[in-house]
Order: structure tokens, then sequence, then C-alpha cells
């Protein structure tokens, strides 16, 4: 086969992948963001938090599956405690106060994990599977292809959860009008808690598949995790699944592309540069709907 | 109470005000050069925050890349002297121009988009300046940094020591301050707000929403520009690490604190956010986490910042609780004795 052919096969496959992890993470926070519609700084770090949890219980030898739901059942707690402390208080104010004290609980989540797991960058256990396919001289690893199904069946059940139980409905109220929901009886402070907690939970496994996949895991990746995630989540469409699946899956595509035909420099930016000319062109994300003012 | 109230009447002001420049102008003669040192750093925050309260507070966009444009003046001003020797005063205003020119770029795709769009585009712009910064080897020297930045020369002065440069910087904060606060009470001003508040009602009465909003990024962005010139020069050495996003976030925090749409607000917010991080430091790890809290304790306790108008807040915050529960015992208690005299 071809090297140039191949080459431009491994990036995209690569891009996939990272593309995958980053919408995982994307959809916990598109979760929470179309609720209430606050920036939520505390999400890198919560799901950063999470998967150092997850690292404990994995080296504490639990098994695999057990590790993660654990993992996620604790961060969906902590998630939760956030939403009773710092959320709750200033529900109605400004909507850039709450802003604030998410970023505040960020800070003491990164101070935690500083202490408890130290500021380095830590090995974590690369869990997926190491096998590949060999199509015509292409290999394709199996992990690229749990990443993708794992983010898809996240994004198409969480979806379900949103369009077809009580629970989702419920939401859906609350994001629509909140004190036409309270009036009909929906008790907006067990649900709104409770899509804290989601969040949280599918932030985690976001976060183990991206730890999980590259070996690694730092307290820095929370507040990258939280920009990547709202931009991606921003960049589909705020309050629609599918959109930060593909936003997420752009943003690592366009990422990883930059960095293997331009220059590793140009990775970064490239994702943002990406950014900014979909929001030029489509003002309210790609899949977003476009909103209308009423005077 | 109400004696102490009165000692802080708008009759009392000037008293107040003259007081405070007393204060500051004596400050530097009994303070130690860390000190000195601190209260420089307060005001170069300040220049930030200012410009960033026009933009965030009064015009009602926030932006999160506020630190983007003060490293586009630091860099401009620092590669002018360096590479080409051009005095301080030129590299200042050139400095503020190129960030007000990026903030002009930066502004015209956000008049598309509303809040939290518009805090994503200024949040690509901060990574997107750091990442050619940080790989432009040639011209910025990339993570290495710029070294050897020559001290402020104005007219043949050189500030170099600590009280010199503490005066100058506290003149240009008088000047910058008494400017953006006629602006904000100008014309431009309430047109700004106007926008902000309802930008359908403000166009319907003739005010060119779009230019206002690209006037107050601008006039913002500049200010940032100036305080990166002024930054450059005064700690010599400039490397990307000084403009992260992490420095956005505290500006904007600064101006959250301090309370959104006042001016003065954002200075305190300023000299809050410097002073605070010091005041901590013995605890070592556990600062930024104290730090955190204190954020948290700090927007439960009064939502609106510390100048803050209570319209940001609504019902919420212990403070507000407080003052109505004080409000009820008050009416309980006239309640009480009027029925008390009804007895009688």
């Amino acid at each position: 086969m071809n090297t140039e052919l191949n080459y431009f096969l491994q990036t995209t496959s690569n891009g996939i992948s990272l593309g995958s992890m980053y919408s995982m993470i994307a959809v916990g926070y598109s979760m929470v963001y179309s609720l209430l519609y606050q920036v939520n700084f505390a999400h890198g770090d919560l799901y950063v938090f999470g998967t150092f949890i997850a690292f404990s219980f994995i080296s504490m030898a639990l098994p695999l599956p057990v590790a993660i739901l654990a993992a996620g059942l604790l961060t969906a707690l902590i998630g939760m405690t956030i939403e009773r402390t710092v959320y709750r208080p200033v529900r109605y104010a400004n909507r850039i106060v709450p802003m604030i004290s998410a970023l505040g609980a960020a800070l003491v989540l990164r101070t935690a994990a500083q202490i408890i797991w130290g500021p380095e960058a830590i090995a974590f256990p690369q869990f997926l599977p190491g096998g590949s396919f060999n199509l015509g001289g292409f290999t394709l690893f199996h992990k690229n292809i749990i990443v993708l199904l794992f983010a898809t069946a996240l994004v198409v059940g969480l979806t379900w959860i949103m369009n077809h139980t009580k629970f989702g409905r419920a939401t859906q109220c609350i994001v629509e009008n909140m004190e036409a929901a309270q009036l009909m009886g929906i008790p907006l402070n067990k649900i709104i808690p409770l899509v804290y907690g989601l969040g949280g939970f599918f932030g985690v496994i976001g976060g183990i598949m991206y730890s999980g996949y590259y070996g690694v895991i730092s307290i820095d990746m929370g507040i990258w995790g939280t920009v990547k995630a709202w931009a991606a989540a921003m960049l589909g469409g705020v309050g629609n699944f599918y959109g930060a699946f593909l936003g997420g899956l752009i943003l690592g595509v366009s990422e990883t592309f930059a960095g293997a035909y331009i220059s590793s420099a140009a990775k970064e930016a490239l994702g943002y540069i990406v950014i900014v000319l979909v929001l030029v062109f489509r003002p309210n994300g790609l899949l977003g709907k476009k909103k209308v003012v009423k005077v | 109470m109400e004696q102490i109230k009165k000692l802080f009447s708008a009759k009392y002001k000037r008293f107040w005000l003259a007081l405070m420049f007393v204060c500051l102008i004596a400050a530097p003669f009994v303070t130690s050069n860390l000190q000195k040192r601190v209260m420089t750093t307060i005001f170069i925050y300040c220049l930030l925050s200012m410009g960033n309260m026009l933009i965030s507070g009064h015009a009602g966009m926030l932006n999160m890349g506020q630190a983007a444009f003060y490293g586009v003046g630091a860099y401009i001003a620092a590669i002018m002297q360096l590479n080409y020797g051009v005095p301080f005063i030129l590299c200042f205003i050139v400095a503020g121009l190129g960030a007000g020119l990026c903030g002009f770029l930066v502004s015209i795709p956000c008049l598309r988009l509303d809040t939290d769009f518009l805090s994503l585009i200024t949040t690509a712009f901060s990574y997107i300046f750091l990442a050619i910064v940080r790989n432009w080897m040639s011209v910025t020297r990339g993570p290495m940094g710029l070294t050897a930045i020559p001290p402020i020369e104005l007219f043949g002065y050189k500030f170099s020591g600590a009280t010199s440069i503490y005066f100058l910087l506290l003149g240009i904060v008088v000047v910058c301050y008494i400017l953006m606060n006629n602006i904000v009470n100008s014309r431009i001003g309430r047109a700004i707000q106007a926008t902000r508040d309802d930008s359908i009602g403000a166009q319907s009465v003739g005010v060119k929403a779009d230019l206002y909003k690209v006037l107050a990024f601008v006039i913002g962005t500049t200010l940032a520009g100036f305080a990166g010139a002024l930054y450059a020069s005064y700690i010599g050495y400039i490397s990307p690490n000084n403009f992260v996003y992490d420095t956005s976030l505290t500006i904007m925090q600064m101006c959250i604190i301090g309370g959104l749409g006042s001016m003065p607000g954002s200075i305190i917010g300023a000299a809050f956010f410097v002073v605070m991080p010091e005041l901590i430091r013995p605890l070592a790890v556990y600062r930024v986490g104290v730090g955190g809290i204190i954020m948290i304790a700090f927007m439960l306790f009064r939502p609106q910042g510390i100048l803050g108008s209570r319209a940001f807040a609504c019902s919420t915050g212990i403070q507000e609780k407080l003052k109505q529960k004080h409000m009820e015992w008050k009416m309980r208690k006239q309640r009480a004795e009027r029925a008390g005299e009804g007895v009688r």
C-alpha cells in the first residue's frame, strides 16, 4: 500500500480516537451546561479527580469494571456535593457568579488531588487491549475501535435517557422553563443534582478512557479538559449530545492532522482556529438551534 | 452605627480621597522593597482589570483572553526595544495600539455571537496567541522568553529604583482611572451600558450597538497593551508563562470580586487578588485550595462583588438573607410593640 495513504489513514484513525475521547468528556459537560447555561469550570478538575480515584482503585487490584463504576459513582457524589454547596446558593444570581464559585471549587479539587496523588504526571495502567487488524498494510488498533464504539454508545444512551425516561423528560422541562417545571411538580432540587452527578459520571468515563489510551494522568489535565470539553460542546451546539459528539470529533481530527502534516506546534492552535471559523459562520454551533431574540 | 455610616457619606468623599492619596504617596517611604513590588504589581493588574471591567462589566462581553492582549503588548514593546532600540515612550504607545488592533480583530467575529460563544472566541485567541509565542523561535525565543529588556526611560530619566517605578505607575493608573471613569459616565459609557442591558432597545433609540461593542473592546484591550509594555520593562524578562489562560481567569475574577460594572471595584479586586496569595503563601501546598475556598465563600456571601450593584445578585447570598432576617425581626418587634400599646 502507498505509504502516503497509509500515513493518512493512520492519522485519521488516531484523530478519530482522540476526538471520541474529547466527545466523551464534552457530552458530560454539555449535559450540565444545557441545564442552567453555566460555564462549569469545575468539570475538568472533577473528571481528573475521578480518574485519579479510578487509578487508586485499579492499583488496589480491584477488577476493572468495578473500579470504573465505583470511581464514577464517587465522582457523581462529589459533583452533587459541589452542586449543593457551590451552585445552589447562587442559582438565581447573575450567571457569572456560579462561574466564579465553580472556579473556586475547581481550585479546591485540584489542591486535594495534588496533596493526595502528588503534582507529577503518573503512569496510568493501559487497560485497553493492544491487538490490531491488518487491512492491506494499514494497521487498525483494537483500542481505536473500542474508544469510538464506547463514545457512540455513550451518546446514543444519553440521548435515549433524555428522550425516553421520566428523569430525562423532567430535565428537558427544566431546560425549557424552570418556574413552570417547578409548578408542575418537578422536584428541581432532586433533578439538578442528579444531572450534575450524571455529568461527572460520564466525564470520568471519558477521563479513564483518555488515561487508559495514552497511559498517563496528571492534575494539569483539569483546566485543559475544561476548555476542550467546553470548546467541543459549543462547537457542536448546546443542548444536543450529537452536537457535542461531532464537535469533539472535529476538534480531535483537526488537531491530529495539524500535528501530523504541519507541525506539532500547530496542533494546539489549529483546533482553536477551527472553532473560531465555525463560530463565525454558524454562531450557534454546528447543530445548535437558532435562538429567536424576543423584544 | 449611624455615625460610622455618616462618615462614609458623600459629604466626606473628598476627605477620604485626600487621605487615600496621602497614604499612597507616603507609602513607598515607609514600606520595604517587597511591599513596594507588591503594590507595583497591583498597579499593573489595575490597568488590566480596568480594561476588562469596561469589556466585561460595562459592555457585558465576558472577555476570557485579557492575558493574551497583555502578552501582545508586552511582546511588541520588548521586541521593539531589544531589536530596534526604539525609545520606551514610542514602544508604550505602539504596544497599546497593537493590542487594541488585536482586540478590534477579535471583536469583529464576536459581534455575531452572544455571551458564552464570545468568551470561547476570546479563550481561543488566548490559546492561539500562546501557540504562536511558544513556537515562533526566531522572534519570541519561544519558552525561553525575552531577557534583558531595558528599564523604563522617559525624557532622559531612568526609572530603575523601586520607588520611582512606583510613582510612575501610580501616575499612570490615576490618569487611566480618571479617563475610564469619564468614559463610563459620558455618552459613550451610557451607550455601552445600554447595549449591555438591552441591545435591541438601545438600537431602537439610535445607539449603534455594534460600534459601541467594538469600541469597548478596543479601549479595554488597549489598556491591557499598555500594562504589557510597562510589565515588560519593569520586570525585564517575559516568557509565555506570564500570559497563560490562568492569568486571564485571574483578571476575570478580579473584576467579578470587585463588582461587575464598577470601575473602583476593579481596583479593589486587583488589590485583593494580588495581596491574598501573598498573605496565604505560608500555607505552601494548601495555598491554591484555600484561595478557592475564599473565592467560594466570597461569592456565597456577596454574589455581586464588593462594589457591584445588586442587580447582579438577585435575592441570593448570605448577606442578603441576613438582611432579610434582620428586617423580619424588626417587623416582628414593631408588631409586638404595637400590640402591647393596644393592650395598655
